[in-house]
């Protein structure tokens, strides 16, 4: 599913936030993304999303090496994917169902199969009573759960979080972990980056460790 | 149909075009939607686009007016031409006949020395004092009248190198002044709607570029899902529209206004020369003239913003 041949990045200025990383994500797997804050685990998600570039290797996503997508054509690629921040990214004058809706709406689904998808995530993520609220009604970890139902709204098949988990306690983030498990066991693709080892250990699934932008032995 | 790019992407939603529409139509809505947000702001923005909008379509207005009414002046403009004393009849009438025979000339009417005083009794009110003259001081006349928009001054010429002729008369020289005048304040209009013009472009890429501003993170969080720069465009092109449009038709009211405005004095004014004169408001051409500029404006302001603003928004 996910491919990267040596990739390197170094920012503009000269910072280099990944250096020769190799690493293969099968299709249907679930993997942790782990290191030290600044070992490079925001950078591999964005090189993924494409919300930056590889400055040497390859990535190759869902078959596709990235190289070759024109910047015309990132939101296609985007749309094949789901993503969590730790931060939500939530459009705070909108309704919950309008947040959930967004991918739906931007890539043009029909309107009868959207209200059915938004309110099937809802579901999944236990917030259907709370469609009609803003997410600043909504507690932190409902917020979150927000962010996940418009992550897997659209079905793609491959599941990037940042620190999924960053903000919650630990019982909260049990819940979440345990929502990507079952995403997970439906044949999503996913790609945790997170530092909660604890958490980590008892779901016990495959690790990548970064550290200082080379990839550690975990 | 789903269109799959060089990468193997499909990068083509399967939209009817009903549902092209109906997104449209969402962007349409959204956008004035927006405006209630934001009242005031919207409101002075759109003020002043009308304003910008207004002067020039008002002083286009006013050369229009007085051109018609200009028309109407010149076609009872009459050239008088007074033939020497004792010249007969016969003469006068060759006169008359070589004057006719000019190109620019639609019409000349001989009056005899008889028939001038006897309209002039008529005319000046002072019939019974011109019974005690001896003999009738008025030579024989021509009333010659031009052709609308001819040279006046060179027929005149003309008109006084004929032998019998002792002097031309025209009154309406101003009118030839007043003409040169309006093409002037014709130009100046033009000028100004292309500076004003400049100007609503400017005003609607500076609001657009706020509302960017303003939306930064909703821009990156719909980039971030998948949404294209058409799509985060489309709205704020709406709202350019919107604002072109609304602006256009404050200032076709506030044109009439002026108008409105503007009909007693010049009612007072055109009793002074006897004459009718009036604004004559935009007609539906020109409203229409005026709301599609209007809206194209807004829309060229709204797409500059975007195209230059809005690709350098990217989530991360």
């Amino acid at each position: 599913m996910i491919q990267f041949d040596s990739v390197s990045k170094r920012y503009p200025g000269g910072y280099e936030a990944l250096k020769n990383v190799s690493f293969q994500l099968p299709r249907g797997e679930m993997c942790f993304l782990t290191g030290h804050s600044g070992a490079g685990k925001s950078t591999l998600l964005k090189l993924i999303m494409l919300m930056e570039r590889a400055t040497q290797g390859q990535v190759i996503c869902q078959g596709v090496n990235l190289a070759r997508i024109s910047k015309k054509h990132i939101p296609y690629h985007r749309r094949r994917i789901g993503v969590v921040f730790q931060n939500h990214s939530l459009l705070n004058d909108r309704t919950v169902f309008d947040n959930v809706a967004l991918p739906l709406l931007v890539s043009g689904a029909p309107y009868q199969e959207t209200g059915r998808r938004v309110r099937a995530a809802l579901d999944k993520v236990g917030l259907l009573t709370k469609e009609k609220k803003l997410p600043v009604q909504l507690s932190g970890g409902e917020q979150q759960r927000v962010g996940i139902a418009r992550a897997v709204v659209h079905k793609p098949d491959l599941l990037l979080a940042d620190e999924p988990t960053g903000n919650l306690d630990p019982e909260l983030s049990a819940d979440i972990m345990k929502l990507f498990a079952d995403f997970n066991a439906v044949g999503v693709t996913m790609l945790i980056a997170t530092h909660d080892v604890d958490l980590i250990r008892r779901m016990g699934r495959a690790e990548i460790k970064l550290d200082s932008g080379r990839l550690a032995v975990p | 149909m789903v269109k799959i790019s060089p990468t193997g992407i499909p990068v083509r939603a399967n939209r009817s075009v009903k549902r092209w529409l109906s997104d449209h139509l969402d962007a349409c809505l959204d956008s004035l939607g927006r405006f209630v947000l934001s009242p005031l702001q919207t409101l002075i923005t759109l003020l002043v686009i009308a304003v910008a909008l207004c002067l020039p379509s008002m002083l286009y207005m006013l050369v229009k007016s007085v051109e018609s009414g200009m028309v109407n002046i010149q076609q009872s403009a009459d050239v008088s031409v007074y033939f020497s004393p004792g010249i007969d009849e016969e003469t006068s009438l060759q006169v008359q006949s070589k004057i006719l025979s000019l190109e620019s000339v639609s019409a000349a009417r001989f009056l005899s020395p008889d028939r001038a005083l006897q309209e002039f009794k008529e005319f000046s009110g002072l019939g019974e004092a011109l019974t005690e003259l001896s003999e009738n001081p008025l030579p024989a006349t021509l009333l010659v009248t031009p052709d609308v928009d001819q040279d006046i001054d060179a027929l005149i010429r003309t008109i006084e190198s004929f032998e019998a002729v002792d002097q031309v008369q025209f009154d309406f020289i101003w009118l030839q002044r007043l003409r040169a005048l309006l093409e002037v304040v014709d130009q100046i209009a033009l000028v100004l709607a292309a500076v004003l013009g400049t100007g609503v472009i400017l005003i609607l890429g500076n609001t657009i570029r706020l509302e960017i501003e303003s939306r930064r993170d909703e821009v990156a969080v719909v980039k971030l899902v998948g949404g294209t720069n058409a799509f985060v465009q489309r709205p704020l092109l709406y709202s350019g529209v919107w604002f072109g449009l609304l602006g256009a038709l404050i200032a076709w009211f506030l044109t009439n206004l002026f108008a409105w405005a503007m009909s007693k004095p010049l009612d007072s004014l055109g009793q002074l020369y006897l004459r009718d004169l009036s604004l004559v408001g935009l007609d539906s051409l020109e409203l229409l003239v005026l709301l599609v500029l209007g809206i194209f404006l807004g829309w060229l302001g709204a797409w500059i913003a975007a195209a230059r603003h809005l690709s350098a928004i990217e989530p991360g």
